[in-house]
């Protein structure tokens, strides 16, 4: 049913939307696909033949799945052991909070952070491997490393998203099969694996896609034997100069890509197994654990949050000492380098961040509120369209950019607005989803209440929709100021002498050996991050209706 | 939430990212912007000892030599900065073809060997960088090793696994070295290549950038690796334990060049950066501020120092034009036959 | 399956049962606190009583799903205290079916044989039996999704009743379905449990419901259990006046006993003496009492010989009755008056006698 919205206010940002997606979405993939395909005499599609016959980049291409699928199956489960164990396990709230604590940190740090730790530990003169096992030799370079590294990496993704699924689950369902007599085992094997297998399909093909863009980590640890495509892509323009072939890899990249974005919408999204009725009556506790299966999976969790903080306590010492693994003496000068040559590197980030963080959560917000309340021709399509650059591979989006903003019509690159663009069209998505989801559970019989009351579209949102939805709204901004902060696979082609950026810092300090630098810098941004979302849930607490548990996690509750 | 509206919390934003762009200064023509491929700490003495001689502001960035020049041709039609400042020479020749650069022979051109300098003036060095063995003191006396002396020594079963160097792909390092290997085997492909095959089987990785291996090394997580001596030197200061020797068969060096970008929009004061960067007056400075290149103007002393180390290393002159030639060539087979070899 | 059972009913007898839990707010709350009762073989008994009076709390100790903090359970011969829930052999209906959505129905009501690891052939005869018995014939391969609110009503029922539980457990199972359907499905609830003749614990807050389908009631409040008895005992004897206003509805009197004697007591309330033919319940002359009368037991007359005057203050017509308020001194009176051809109804405003049963009035202290 398509109607025109007759709301002057919403047909106005509707157009206004549709002119931004255009601009910064769409007109950048066209500049892209046109550079892919155009060659001396035009359009034509050898470029993209030479790059397909290359047997190292099909080599590359196969890899890129074969990581991403490892990743999706071990951070699955790793993030199913930790939801499980953090919904069921009866642990206290201070244990759940320390759970949840370790599980932020690779969320809301700098690339290269655990690949770097890896290569300290697990190197042929290893931490771990050399000084405590004895094992000489020991190669930290590869698939298994890579693999290993994303895994600790994004595995809080898929945890943040298989929490909530837990939590909501009818533990009736278990009491009714537990009733039946089966046993505990049983139960999980046949009611609740079976009825979180949605939820994981979800956090499986969020890893998967995640792993595909990944660019820093297998930059550090993938070796020459494992080529992937986000790297390949980087290589092919900065290293032979060939920036229509990085077009082309980065557009073999958007095939995977497009399949797990379809797949998560279209088939996961339709299997969801919403309680078949309404009423679920007070809310049951479901059956207990055996206390020696607890036990285990407490410390199976404790023991992967431990190896977390372990990474991380490196870093902070790589940060303090003067040369990490030559010279151990105590040092401040790392961060004294940091606040002074690298200032303007610090400043440009937090301006960029401060900038993005409420533009990108307004737009989520405006977005998700159109699409999930408001019908008008083409929808669907602003919902597609918005999760374009998201869904992409931050090295395409990156090149896009370059590509699309040095000549007019837009000639934006060397400014601090490109960036700002790149952020908030890409990371906003999550506080679009948030939005609707939230949305969904709020009546709509609420805002047709102040409509009839008088109020304008505009005033409704504002004093109605708006405070209701301002879980969702937080989420946007921590998003997009954590990944401002974090961000690199994108904007490495975006910096410019004007503006620069913490994370281009990081991986030049580490280019040029200079590990306490970059070990300081991460330090500051996770402090940084850490202090502002902190403060936004505070913020939230004061300003916001009560937390209600789905888009707080998001935050990491 | 107080009652901000929509539109005016838009037009705030606008009116903040347009303040904080009116905050840059304007593109003045007493500005210039330059793309360094030296580190920050290397390039900034210089741009201050220029802003001092003439006045003119320098403001400027730091890529990786590949991400330059990347940068560049992508902003061919309009183009950014002005100048591109050091980086090995052969990065410089990749832009030629691209159209990046405009020829421009400065003053000291004509004093200047014919490997420092492109015959049409589209680059010109400002230093010169010999290629070492670098390798790990403690990995040495574990083994019980004298630092390798001979390009033979690599092959040592001793160092499976334990070497780092260079990607040819993505590094001017790489290239400088595959081009030394050809030239202490005359020239000989076959056996160049023979070599780099049986080399292949005790490197742990070839990097992505030319100084990449040098923390591994510094650590001991790798044995030793072959870098340009301004790295090595750069880890040894840095407090690791590390030792520098040359192979008596030979080993090449590589140009620091500068250019002048093609549709600069200062180029005035462009000439005067590059002017200034092939004479005595910048190369001086190398030796005070601990920068190890050696300086291609030939008035100007290497540091005493860096004299000793290089004392006795004998150094290959690699033809540039012969390098420019076959470059790709070489690059390509070396991809085909030696990254990609089974190990 | 369609016919008797094949093991005897049990009896269910609980002992002194305590559940607490700590409260945010309240600090340590009771939500059941010393109930015993004791369940007959094959009887259906409804835990009655508002929300928050512990019925559930209690079904669920019953159930095995939680775990009493004192007292005993005993199923027939066992002590299921601690026993765990998956070892007490009971059906559990639930208010929301629970009924596993990826399942097909077939699989859903085959549940707990394959758990007990029946041949094929024997669980695909029993399914097929208890689908007939519930009237889901043919809907073996559905999904729960696709079944209306009363058909999966059925399947939860023919869940829990197909492994032929010892006890059978209701939930509130009714309170998600429409009032028609809530009727039907009451009666076929009872049918089968007497067919079955499985000792049966019903929860409900309806008191309409509980006293249609059970053989006795318990009346819970606040933890505590109030009064047990069949519906007709609760409702004409009522222990107490929350007994009295939760079953049916009720007019409480205040009085105070003029006289006693042999069969007789005199009650002077509101400034008349009322006669009642009955015995005096264990009160003394003098003592403060509270008279409970039921609505439909009270005639309104517009001149009576002894009745208590007082004036109409609303009238509802409800077709089959009309319901009256009537103002007498202090107290409104609810009075009800069954249609007839010919009856005398009144209209808000006027004055009338009201004419209060003479004998069989439960008697509460005042």
């Amino acid at each position: 049913m398509r109607r025109f919205a007759r709301d002057p206010l919403v047909t106005g940002a509707i157009v206004v939307l549709w002119a931004l997606l255009a601009i910064f979405i769409l007109y950048p993939l066209a500049a892209l696909l046109v550079r892919a395909f155009t060659g001396e005499g035009g359009l034509t599609l050898r470029p993209f033949l030479t790059v397909v016959a290359d047997a190292s980049n099909r080599r590359a291409f196969a890899n890129s799945l074969l990581l991403a699928l490892l990743v999706g199956c071990g951070g699955t489960l790793l993030a199913f052991l930790f939801a499980y164990t953090a919904v069921r396990a009866r642990l206290g709230a201070r244990m759940v909070a320390a759970l949840d604590a370790a599980n932020l940190l690779p969320l809301i740090s700098p690339p290269f952070t655990i690949s770097v730790a890896i290569l300290f530990s697990f190197g042929p003169r290893g931490f771990i491997t050399y000084r405590l096992l004895g094992i000489g030799n020991f190669t930290a370079y590869g698939l298994t490393s890579t693999a290993l590294a994303e895994i600790v990496t994004y595995f809080p993704i898929a945890y943040l998203t298989l929490r909530p699924v837990l939590a909501a689950a009818d533990p009736n369902m278990e009491n009714a099969a537990f009733s039946m007599g089966a046993s505990r085992w049983r139960v999980f094997r046949t009611v609740t694996l079976p009825l979180a297998v949605p939820g994981i399909a979800n956090a499986f093909l969020l890893l998967f896609a995640a792993s595909l863009a990944d660019f820093a980590t297998p930059l550090i640890l993938a070796g020459n034997a494992f080529p992937v495509l986000p790297t390949q892509a980087y290589l092919q323009i900065t290293g032979l100069f060939d920036l229509t072939g990085g077009a082309v890899l980065s557009l073999l990249l958007l095939l995977p890509a497009a399949a797990v974005y379809l797949l998560q919408r279209f088939w996961v999204g339709r299997r969801s197994y919403v309680t078949v009725s309404g009423k679920v009556g007070p809310r049951s506790n479901a059956i207990a654990l055996t206390a020696a299966a607890r036990l285990l999976l407490i410390a199976a969790c404790a023991l992967v949050s431990l190896a977390i903080v372990y990474f991380y306590a490196l870093l902070v010492y790589a940060s303090v000492v003067v040369a990490f693994g030559a010279n151990h003496a105590w040092t401040l000068q790392h961060y004294h380098v940091i606040f002074t040559e690298g200032l303007p590197a610090i400043y440009d980030t937090l301006i960029i961040a401060a900038i993005g963080m409420p533009l990108g959560g307004l737009y989520g917000v405006l977005v998700g509120y159109l699409v999930a309340r408001r019908r008008f021709a083409g929808r669907h399509a602003m919902e597609v369209v918005t999760m374009i650059n998201y869904a992409l591979p931050g090295t395409i989006v990156g090149i896009a950019y370059l590509i699309a903003f040095n000549a007019p019509p837009l000639e934006i690159t060397g400014t601090a607005l490109i960036i700002i663009a790149c952020y908030v069209f890409r990371y906003s998505p999550t506080g679009i989803r948030a939005t609707v989801a939230q949305l969904q559970q709020i009546d709509r019989s609420i805002e047709e209440a102040s409509l009839g009351l008088g109020a304008r579209s505009g005033t409704t949102f504002r004093r109605i929709t708006l405070p209701l939805i301002m879980p969702a709204f937080f989420a946007g901004l921590g998003v997009v100021f954590i990944r401002s902060m974090t961000a690199i696979s994108a904007t490495i082609f975006l910096v410019s002498i004007g503006w620069t950026l913490i994370t281009v810092r990081i991986l030049e300090n580490m280019t040029e050996v200079a590990l306490g630098p970059a070990a300081a810098f991460s330090v500051f941004v996770i402090v940084v991050v850490i202090a502002v979302v902190a403060g936004l849930r505070v913020l939230l607490s004061r300003v916001g209706a009560p937390g209600d548990g789905t888009v707080e996690t998001v935050l990491g509750r | 939430m107080r009652a901000l509206s929509f539109s005016r919390a838009c037009l705030a934003a606008a009116g903040l990212i347009a303040a904080i762009e009116a905050a840059q200064p304007a593109y003045a023509a007493d500005t210039l912007s330059v793309y360094s491929i030296w580190p920050e700490n290397y390039a900034r003495p210089m741009f201050d000892a220029f802003e001092k001689a003439s006045g003119i502001n320098v403001k400027f960035i730091r890529f990786s030599s590949g991400e330059a020049l990347a940068r560049l041709i992508a902003e061919k039609s309009n183009p950014r900065v002005d100048v591109l400042f050091g980086g090995p020479v052969e990065t410089f020749a990749a832009g030629i073809k691209e159209n990046i650069f405009e020829p421009y022979k400065p003053p000291s051109f004509g004093l200047l060997q014919p490997r420092f300098k492109h015959p049409d003036g589209y680059w010109t060095a400002i230093a010169d960088d010999p290629l070492v063995f670098m390798s790990n003191r403690v990995f040495l006396a574990e083994h019980k090793l004298k630092a390798p002396s001979s390009w033979d020594d690599l092959l040592d079963p001793a160092y499976r696994n334990m070497l780092q160097m260079a990607d040819a792909r993505t590094s001017g390092t790489a290239v400088t070295r595959i081009f030394s290997i050809l030239e202490v085997n005359g020239r000989d492909e076959e056996k160049a290549f023979g070599f780099m095959k049986k080399l292949r089987q005790n490197v742990q990785v070839y990097t992505k950038s030319g100084g990449g291996g040098t923390l591994p090394v510094g650590l001991g997580q790798a044995g030793a690796g072959i870098f340009f001596i301004v790295d090595a030197l750069e880890t040894r200061n840095k407090g690791y334990d590390i030792e520098i020797s040359f192979p008596r068969e030979g080993i090449g060096s590589s140009a620091e060049a500068v250019a002048l970008v093609n549709g600069a929009h200062n180029p005035d004061g462009a000439r005067k950066l590059i002017d200034f960067a092939t004479s005595p007056a910048m190369q001086s400075l190398f030796a005070p501020h601990k920068i190890n290149f050696v300086p291609a103007h030939p008035e100007v002393q290497t540091e005493a120092g860096l004299a000793a180390i290089l004392k006795d290393a004998h150094i290959v002159p690699i033809d540039e034009n012969f390098a420019g030639a076959n470059r790709k060539r070489l690059v390509d087979r070396w991809v085909e036959e030696v990254l990609n070899a089974k190990q | 399956m369609a016919n008797a059972p094949v093991l005897a009913p049990v009896a269910i007898r609980l002992a002194g049962i305590s559940k607490r839990f700590g409260h945010r707010v309240k600090g340590e709350v009771y939500a059941v606190r010393e109930v015993s009762l004791a369940i007959a073989p094959g009887e259906l008994l409804t835990l009655l009583g508002p929300s928050g009076c512990g019925k559930t709390t209690t079904l669920r100790m019953i159930a095995g799903f939680e775990e009493p903090d004192a007292g005993t359970i005993v199923i027939g011969e066992r002590d299921v205290t601690h026993l765990m829930a998956n070892e007490r052999n009971i059906g559990f209906v639930f208010q929301n079916y629970a009924l596993f959505p990826h399942l097909s129905v077939f699989e859903n009501v085959a549940y707990g044989l394959r758990v007990q690891k029946r041949p094929p052939a024997e669980i695909a005869r029993a399914v097929g039996d208890v689908l007939a018995l519930v009237g889901l014939a043919g809907y073996e391969h559905q999904a729960p999704h696709q079944l209306s609110g009363g058909e999966q009503q059925r399947v939860a029922l023919a869940r829990a009743i197909v492994f032929r539980p010892r006890v059978l457990l209701f939930d509130e199972p009714l309170s998600n379905l429409d009032a028609r359907l809530r009727v039907q499905m009451r009666e076929e609830i009872r049918d089968l449990q007497k067919r079955l003749g499985v000792t049966t614990v019903y929860v409900t807050h309806d008191q309409e419901e509980a006293m249609a389908i059970s053989d006795r009631i318990a009346v819970m409040d606040r933890g505590e259990i109030v009064q047990v008895g069949s519906a007709e005992a609760l409702y004409h004897s009522p222990a107490s006046e929350f007994v009295a206003r939760f079953i049916g509805r009720a007019n409480l009197l205040a009085g105070r006993i003029a006289a006693v004697h042999a069969d007789r007591l005199e009650i002077s309330l509101a400034g008349h003496v009322l006669a009642l033919a009955q015995g005096n319940a264990g009160f003394c002359a003098g003592a403060a009492v509270r008279l409970v009368v039921r609505p439909e037991l009270i005639a309104l007359q517009a001149r009576a010989p002894h009745g208590l005057r007082g004036t109409v203050v609303s009238r509802t017509f409800l077709g089959e009755k009309a319901e009256y308020s009537v103002r007498v001194g202090d107290q409104v009176l609810q009075a009800s008056q069954y249609t007839r051809p010919g009856g005398v109804s009144f209209q808000p405003g006027d004055a009338v006698d009201l004419v209060l049963p003479q004998e069989g009035v439960p008697i509460l202290p005042g």
